[in-house]
């Protein structure tokens, strides 16, 4: 089957074009214009409209168990009402993985990253992203609260240990790559300590959230594995933490890291009400650390529910939860907390965290280091972007926002002075080529022959929110799967990994770890692709080593 | 004036969503259209006109000629106006109404009254368990409006009660006032195990006292309250017997001491 | 899932008690769930795969989705989604845990690996010995657990649920309360866990006593670490409510008359529906051995069971499946890990058995409704 989409706006940053041309697809990939003589199957009419990559998304909490309490500790706020469409089941249930599937393809989104996924829970979150229709997913395995690395850092096994560990771990769990989380303050929270930053020490462990994370950036970046460590800083949420982040930044010396939801870590302690922006500070050090990339966690007004594995940051916020109820897990490494929370524009501190995020957006110049992220849903659910790509593109819009909020808070950020807006070509670079690159993976996130013809025609109009939230065309792989902003059918996508060269002798040391600590089989967190239940579940991508 | 009037056929052949037959939804439709309301719990479509022969009148008075153990949800969301079943209902009556009167000639089955915030409902027969109460994951229970059993409520009434008053006249369940986060309770004869179970905040009449009370209520001995004689100024209209009991000494019980510890269970003396 | 000619031969089906072929057995199942006003399918006992059929094809034909255990787990949720909890893992239990805490009965059966896992205790992460110490909140006998065991009895019916607010007021401080002097003695024990656990099986409390043990709970960590380890109901129920919550945003007791999921855990219990007369073609899943309850008797129309779990009375339909884990592999909620785990078959039989999941795929196939497919 050969396409030709005609006539739109090709915008592929990833291969330096904003032009008006024709788009290629044979079957599941692009490829070149043929020769003026040979005749497409189908000619689809693109003028007027702009054509992108499909979106990539690099950290979004769609699955997994902690996001499957989540489901079920509201079921008052996502009750359905539609009736369901005919060819689409269960896409009309509030929540669930057919309608985050749908939902996301209607955004022309085509790959999303569960980035928080306990090694010990990767089989159900394997099973939750199987029954996300659409997209193809991935998940990030968390390390770094969990007895076994603390373990081998306290015995001083060296960087090889945890090299080994850190690659039969994503082998194992079938991940993308490796995040850590609060590095070593889980682990302390189970031993009663509230507060952990980053020189302080792990009580039984001797180590520090600091060391935890340069031997994990280490053991990733070695191991060739494409997407750097993936860190959650210490004092998530509190004011003054923006030093926390700076802290972190320093530490990363040269190798790459990627910092997760950035704007939870803006804030100085300034001002009356102790909270104020310390976005400026950090986008001038991200400006300057070439080798580090950050994605935002854009908060937005209105009622969520903040779910995280920093389980010590969200025991402290339980006290805000909203509706009050929460659930609190202590897990075998890093457990989750999951919080009901609602940003209010009238809140003080939430409106600066509103600023924050715009202002590392603003202020941070490579649009190719910073991503486009709500750390749905703990910012915002994913279903504001459109609503979030707008404000980025529209000074007016942003001032109507700020209209909203107290402008005490307003004062306390640098945002109502910021007059950037971002081009097409910029949210381009932000949600495709860069996160393709982010993540290694070649044939996304870009319009070139041998690309995957995962494509997106969005219809340009005044209302920047609208075009985003429904995209005219959407083709998955080269199936055409949305029509005018709506699914038109399912097919399932896979979930991506990478699979470094595990040592046999490590095999063995977690046979026996699991053994003599939890009287367990290793394999009980295997991930057999025949547990699986859809054909070619996976696709594995190569580790540069 | 008319009231618009649903006189049941025959038992419906499944259970019934009524919610639709307010006062609100029905104003200024017409007969085709309100014999057109879909009602149906199950797959099947059960239409208004199916199951009820309709009377028009003044939507402003909505009346059920008939009911029974399958009529859910009567009168949910009701803001105003009036609402009168002649007969038994299923559960939900009363869903989250708001204002206006709903009255059930006899029993009502579970959560009748469930997260009212105002009007009044008044149940002639018992009401089943969880009175007012929330449904599964919400937090918060009944927050304001009068809802008053004639005659007994099963386990848990006013669970999580936020605000307003229900009346029951005749005995209570087990645990009746549970988790109350405030407002007022009153049972007239013997409330089953443990009431007030979790409570935090408000206030707790046993007019019969109970079969087993919590150590966790601790006991600060009799008063005359003032602030019983001005529920019982209240309570008067509309229940003559349970206004009485207010009105007698009170024995005073903090509780529930094991959670927030600031309500409080009142014992009238003899 | 496959479907191949090997199922048709290695399937045991019947029609009102007549060997049929699967083809037959599954296009009669299916012409009774299409002739129903409102499909039940109830018991649910089943591994991942067959609970995701379940929902799929119980959203498709607009029926409901039910589990044999499902009233004790909806206890332990209702506390989890209307209040505050503190959960962890037998794993961390086992090697974290100075205090635990039992609260009532039923605990083994629910948790066969209890003693092996909580009594042989591993070194704490620094290599020094945990000292653990066990308390059972009995309802009367004392604990025949053995090891150092301490047994406080709370009694039965009202009472237990009274001693567990006058502990857990006592671990308040609070004065005033009538609480017997022994429970003074185990708040100062809670008190001065490091790290303590509560574990109880919802088949042996009810909805406010768990949630007064949350409550309590959550009192402790206000000035030490204490959490909980409400054990997972049997035939797979936390597997099957896993399933449930992804798929459709809610809990098993969910119904889709109306096109759209609607969670009612009164509406939605099978055993009101059916002694209600509301659910009027019964599809009862029950792979792990558990028979049909006496409420089911007589009313079943279409049966998927294992050898163990026939029902005595001849249902319309009968298709024998196997034992996921036994009979053929799949995944299912394990009590000694507390999450999900892919089990291979023991005794696979040369064609290998039919599962839950083939069976209501070949169900699904027989349906004329034009419909899509979640799975």
């Amino acid at each position: 089957m050969l396409t030709c989409i005609k006539g739109g706006r090709i915008v592929d940053p990833a291969n330096k074009r904003d032009e008006v041309g024709d788009l290629w697809i044979r079957d599941d990939r692009i490829v070149a214009p043929p020769q003026a003589d040979v005749r497409p199957d189908a000619i689809v009419d693109a003028e007027g409209l702009i054509v992108m990559a499909g979106g990539i998304d690099i950290h979004s909490h769609i699955a997994g168990g902690n996001v499957n309490t989540a489901r079920l500790l509201l079921p008052e706020q996502h009750r359905a009402h539609a009736r369901r469409p005919a060819a689409t089941p269960l896409s009309n249930a509030g929540w669930s993985t057919f309608e985050t599937g749908c939902l996301y393809a209607e955004m022309g989104f085509t790959t999303v990253v569960e980035p928080a996924v306990s090694p010990h829970h990767a089989l159900h979150a394997h099973l939750e992203l199987a029954d996300i229709p659409i997209i193809d997913k991935a998940i990030l395995a968390i390390l770094g609260n969990d007895d076994y690395v603390l373990g081998l850092m306290r015995a001083g096994e060296g960087a090889r240990a945890i090299q080994d560990h850190v690659a039969w771990t994503l082998e194992t769990t079938r991940a993308l790559g490796i995040k850590v989380i609060n590095a070593g303050g889980v682990a302390a929270f189970k031993e009663n300590m509230r507060k952990f930053s980053f020189d302080d020490v792990v009580p039984s462990y001797g180590v520090s959230s600091r060391g935890i994370v340069k031997a994990l950036q280490q053991a990733v970046h070695e191991l060739g594995v494409p997407h750097p460590l993936h860190v959650h800083c210490n004092n998530l949420g509190m004011p003054g933490n923006f030093k926390t982040a700076l802290e972190t930044i320093g530490a990363a010396e040269d190798l790459p890291l990627h910092l997760a939801h950035l704007q939870f870590y803006g804030y100085g302690s300034e001002g009356k009400q102790g909270i104020s922006s310390g976005a400026p500070q950090l986008a001038e050090a991200i400006n300057a650390a070439k080798n580090v990339t950050i994605d935002v966690g854009q908060a937005m007004f209105g009622q969520t529910v903040t779910i995280s594995s920093d389980v010590l940051r969200q025991f402290s916020a339980r006290g805000f939860a909203h509706p009050k109820k929460y659930v609190i897990f202590d897990g075998d490494s890093n457990g989750g907390g999951i919080v009901p929370f609602e940003y209010k524009a009238g809140s003080f501190f939430n409106a600066v965290q509103f600023a924050v995020g715009l202002e590392l957006f603003l202020l941070i110049d490579d649009p190719s280091r910073v991503f486009f992220t709500t750390d749905h849903p703990n910012g915002a659910p994913f279903t504001v972007y459109p609503e979030l790509f707008a404000l980025l593109m529209d000074k007016g819009l942003r001032a109507q926002w700020l209209a909203r909020v107290p402008a005490e808070a307003a004062a306390m950020t640098t945002l109502p002075s910021l007059t950037r807006e971002y081009t097409v070509y910029e949210i381009a670079t932000m949600t495709r080529a860069a996160p393709a690159k982010l993540l290694g993976l070649s044939d996304r996130g870009h319009l070139g022959a041998g690309g995957r013809a995962d494509v997106a025609l969005y219809r340009p109009g005044k209302d920047r929110a609208a075009m985003f939230r429904s995209a005219a065309r959407v083709y998955k792989d080269g199936d055409l799967v949305v029509r005018d902003g709506a699914v038109t059918h399912y097919r399932f996508g896979r979930a991506i990994n990478v699979s470094p060269s595990v040592d046999a002798a490590m095999r063995k040391r977690m046979e026996g770890y699991y053994d003599a600590r939890y009287g367990l089989p290793s394999d009980f967190m295997a991930v057999p692709e025949g547990a699986i239940p859809r054909p070619e579940p996976f696709e594995t991508i190569a580790c540069s080593s | 004036m008319k009231p618009l009037t649903f006189a049941l056929r025959a038992a419906p052949p499944q259970r019934l969503d009524l919610s639709p037959l307010t006062p609100a939804n029905l104003a200024g439709k017409p007969m085709s259209d309100i014999a057109g309301l879909e009602l149906q719990t199950t797959r099947e479509r059960v239409m208004a006109g199916d199951v009820f022969h309709i009377r028009m009148g003044e939507a402003d008075t909505v009346v059920f000629e008939g009911g029974g153990e399958r009529f859910d949800r009567v009168g949910a969301q009701l803001a105003a106006g009036t609402i009168m079943v002649e007969g038994g209902v299923g559960v939900e009556a009363g869903r989250a109404m708001r204002g206006g009167r709903l009255t059930i000639r006899g029993d009502a089955g579970a959560f009748a009254g469930s997260g009212m915030k105002g009007g009044v409902l008044e149940i002639a027969g018992s009401a089943g368990e969880r009175l007012a109460g929330p449904l599964s994951g919400e937090t918060i229970g009944m927050a304001g409006g009068l809802l008053i059993v004639r005659g007994d409520a099963g386990a848990r009434a006013a669970d999580r009660l936020r605000r307003g008053v229900v009346l029951i006249e005749g005995r209570a369940g087990a645990y009746a006032g549970s988790r109350m986060i405030a407002g007022t309770l009153a049972i007239g004869g013997e409330a089953g195990d443990l009431p007030g179970y979790l409570m935090g905040r408000g206030t707790i009449l046993l007019g019969g006292g109970a079969t087993l009370l919590s150590p966790t209520f601790g006991d600060c001995g009799e008063h005359d309250l003032v602030a019983a004689r001005i529920i019982a100024e209240y309570v008067a209209r509309e229940s003559a017997a349970l206004a009485e009991r207010f009105r007698r000494r009170l024995r005073r019980l903090a509780g529930d001491l094991a959670a927030l510890g600031k309500g409080e269970i009142l014992l009238p003396t003899a | 899932m496959a479907s191949g000619e090997g199922v048709m031969e290695r399937a045991g089906a019947w029609i009102g008690g007549t060997p049929a072929s699967l083809d037959e057995a599954a296009a009669e199942a299916a012409r009774l769930i299409m002739a129903s006003g409102q499909p039940l399918f109830a018991g649910l006992g089943t591994d991942v795969d067959g609970a995701r059929h379940a929902v799929a094809l119980a959203e498709r034909v607009g029926g409901v989705v039910e589990h044999m255990h499902s009233a004790p787990m909806l206890r332990d949720l209702d506390s989890l989604r209307e209040t505050g909890v503190m959960l962890t893992t037998p794993g961390e239990a086992r090697v974290r845990a100075d205090v635990v805490v039992l609260v009532g009965e039923g605990l083994d059966e629910a948790w066969p690996g209890l003693n092996e896992r909580l009594l042989s205790v591993p070194a704490r992460p620094d290599g020094a010995d945990i000292q653990r110490r066990i308390v059972v909140l009995a309802r009367d006998a004392p604990s025949k657990r053995p090891g150092p065991v301490e047994t406080v009895v709370f009694g039965r019916g009202a009472g237990f649920a009274a001693n567990l607010a006058a502990l857990r007021a006592r671990v308040k401080r609070r004065p005033r309360t009538a609480a017997p002097s022994q429970h003074d003695a185990i708040a100062e024990l809670l008190r001065e866990a490091k790290f303590g656990v509560a574990i109880w099986s919802a088949a042996d409390l009810d909805a406010l006593e768990i949630e007064m043990v949350n409550g309590l709970v959550r009192d402790l960590n206000e000035s030490t670490r204490f959490s909980s380890l409400p054990l997972a109901a049997g035939g797979n129920g936390a597997g099957a409510l896993a399933v449930c919550g992804w798929m459709t945003g809610f809990p098993m007791r969910t119904g889709f008359g109306s096109g759209a999921p609607v969670h009612d855990p009164w509406r939605y219990d099978a055993e009101r529906l059916v002694r209600a007369g509301e659910a009027d073609c019964v599809v009862w899943i029950s792979a792990f051995g558990a028979p049909p309850p006496e409420w089911a008797r007589g009313s079943i129309a279409v049966a998927l069971c294992d050898g163990g779990a026939r029902p005595a009375e001849t249902p319309n339909v009968l298709i024998e499946v196997g034992r996921p884990g036994v009979d053929h592999d799949g995944v299912l909620h394990s009590s000694d890990t507390g999450t999900l785990v892919a089990v291979s078959a023991r005794s696979r039989s040369p064609d290998g058995a039919l599962s839950v999941a083939e069976a209501l795929a070949r169900i699904a196939g027989c349906l004329s409704d034009g419909s899509g497919e979640a799975c």
